[in-house]
């Protein structure tokens, strides 16, 4: 994440005070606060924002690390937040609003991750594809030559496999909240990080 | 103090919000809990009140911390709290047919009978009225625990990760424009509220230039109700002729003039129509798709693409 800039003077720094006070305090506000607001036409709109300003952060990370690329990312964390706004509706309120969110920012790096190999502008199934060097030039990656590897290592896992890999490793997730996630049983989401874990594992090691 | 610094390090690193505020216990508990509520003291002392005779008169030897922790405190515990409702065991709530024990000696002994007379056969499970296999005594009492345990352990084991993936968990690889959060919120509500109308206006820029083989189609259909006596004239064609073959015999140029100079006549949106089929036929010429590839392709086909097609294609 990029750095705050040193506040030069009092104003500035009072102003960085009452924003981390504002963005704090947005992250307190409680999933039944914004679906209550939600359920209210009038205060739809603010609903919604709140939402974003909550979710956001965790929701792009989770996207970026997908997608790899800011731009990328940029337009998956918009799309998600679109369809949530478009289908907020029809969430049934029996799971975690965060998993369900989670769940639409997956399915929509998935489904971008599949329209860029199909357009052809990256061919990220061949042999020519370098992940690393196209890391390397990017201006928002800050990685080293083992963090480049990982990220390599990371990126021969099948999709799904990926998915399951980034939220217990990076996310730290549950594995009963990833089952809501995922839609897919704890048993098999283990056996599937465990598999991911000794691939990347073997491919760190290999040279 | 070391280990904190890296953990503070860490979370400074991934949470920087998180890591600036201050820790505290947000927790109360209602006043003089301590001193009036259900002490320790309390439940101590009705304890050795109820185990003091057990401790001279019991002949076994209790586990480690069976007083605390194991059977016999759960024991008293129990009894404690199932005093009040002993009344409820004189009563007896179960009920059985009336001549019951008559008949059970009798049915008893018939079945053990049909067992004997079973096991005497030689078969895979028993051998002279002998079961061939047998299981450690008490192994089915004690089966649901183990398989239990077992479960609990399975849950408990976490995936160990090597040294080196554990130290990369943490760091921060990914970088993002400076305020990229600060704004993102807005561009997706001006999203939300904007996309439909700027569709509605690039379909009616389209329909200024349609492509010409399937409009010609559609053309002479309109040219019957609208000018075919001034093209009949034009062509020089004969009476006796039916019109599809008159029509045959008309330049791709006449057809063409006409639209131009009657544009206003024909229905937009059918013209743009068949200018999308037209486009969906040019595109997908030679090449064997089903409908649902050939749908998503159309459906993520850029825009200037199809620009340039129109132009190239264009009346």
């Amino acid at each position: 994440m990029a750095d705050k800039p040193f506040a030069s003077n009092y104003k500035q720094m009072w102003l960085y005070i009452i924003l981390d006070y504002y963005f704090y305090s947005m992250s307190k506000v409680t999933d039944e606060e914004i679906l209550a607001e939600w359920d209210v036409e009038a205060t739809r709109e603010v609903a919604f924002r709140k939402l974003i300003n909550k979710y956001q952060e965790r929701l792009y990370w989770h996207i970026r690390r997908m997608v790899h690329f800011h731009e990328d990312a940029d337009d998956v964390v918009q799309n998600t937040f679109i369809k949530v706004w478009k289908n907020l509706d029809k969430f049934k309120r029996q799971s975690k609003l965060y998993t369900w969110l989670y769940r639409i920012a997956t399915n929509e790096s998935l489904t971008f991750i599949q329209k860029r190999k199909r357009k052809g502008t990256v061919a990220l199934e061949t042999d020519e594809y370098d992940l690393g060097a196209e890391l390397t030039a990017d201006v928002y990656f800050e990685g080293d030559e083992i963090q480049i590897k990982l990220q390599e290592a990371i990126d021969t896992l099948p999709d799904k496999q990926k998915v399951v890999f980034n939220l217990r490793y990076y996310d730290e997730m549950k594995y009963d909240e990833m089952s809501e996630v995922l839609e897919t049983s704890v048993g098999a989401l283990k056996a599937s990080y465990h598999h991911a874990v000794k691939k990347i594992e073997k491919y760190l090691t290999t040279d | 103090m070391k280990i904190n610094n890296n953990i503070q390090k860490e979370l400074l690193e991934i949470a920087p919000k998180l890591a600036a505020l201050p820790k505290q216990n947000n927790f109360v508990v209602p006043s003089n809990y301590f001193a009036e509520g259900l002490p320790d003291a309390a439940i101590a002392g009705i304890i050795e009140d109820k185990l003091y005779p057990l401790k001279n008169t019991n002949p076994f030897i209790a586990p480690e911390n069976n007083f605390e922790e194991g059977t016999a405190y759960l024991a008293v515990m129990a009894e404690i709290f199932i005093e009040p409702y002993q009344y409820l065991k004189e009563k007896n709530i179960f009920k059985i047919p009336t001549t019951y024990f008559d008949g059970l000696a009798d049915s008893i002994t018939e079945q053990v009978i049909l067992d004997t007379v079973n096991n005497e056969s030689e078969s895979v499970l028993f051998a002279n009225g002998t079961p061939k296999f047998s299981v450690p005594e008490n192994y089915f009492n004690n089966l649901s625990d183990l398989i239990i345990d077992k479960v609990k352990q399975e849950d408990a084991q976490e995936i160990v990760l090597n040294p080196l993936l554990k130290q990369m968990q943490g760091e921060v690889i990914f970088n993002l424009p400076e305020g990229y959060f600060s704004n993102l919120e807005d561009r997706i509500i001006e999203q939300i509220h904007a996309p439909k109308i700027k569709s509605i206006e690039r379909t009616e820029a389209k329909v200024v230039k349609f492509p010409f083989q399937r409009v010609m189609a559609i053309a002479a259909m309109l040219a019957l109700f609208l000018g075919g006596a001034w093209l009949f004239q034009n062509s020089g064609l004969s009476a006796n002729v039916s019109f599809e073959e008159q029509f045959a015999q008309l330049s791709n140029e006449d057809i063409k003039n006409y639209i131009n100079d009657h544009e206003s006549d024909f229905d937009g949106y059918l013209l743009a129509d068949a200018a999308s089929n037209e486009l969906n036929d040019n595109l997908f010429e030679g090449v064997q798709l089903d409908d649902s590839e050939k749908d998503f392709y159309l459906n993520n086909i850029e825009d200037d693409i199809i620009n340039e097609w129109y132009n190239e294609n264009a009346i």
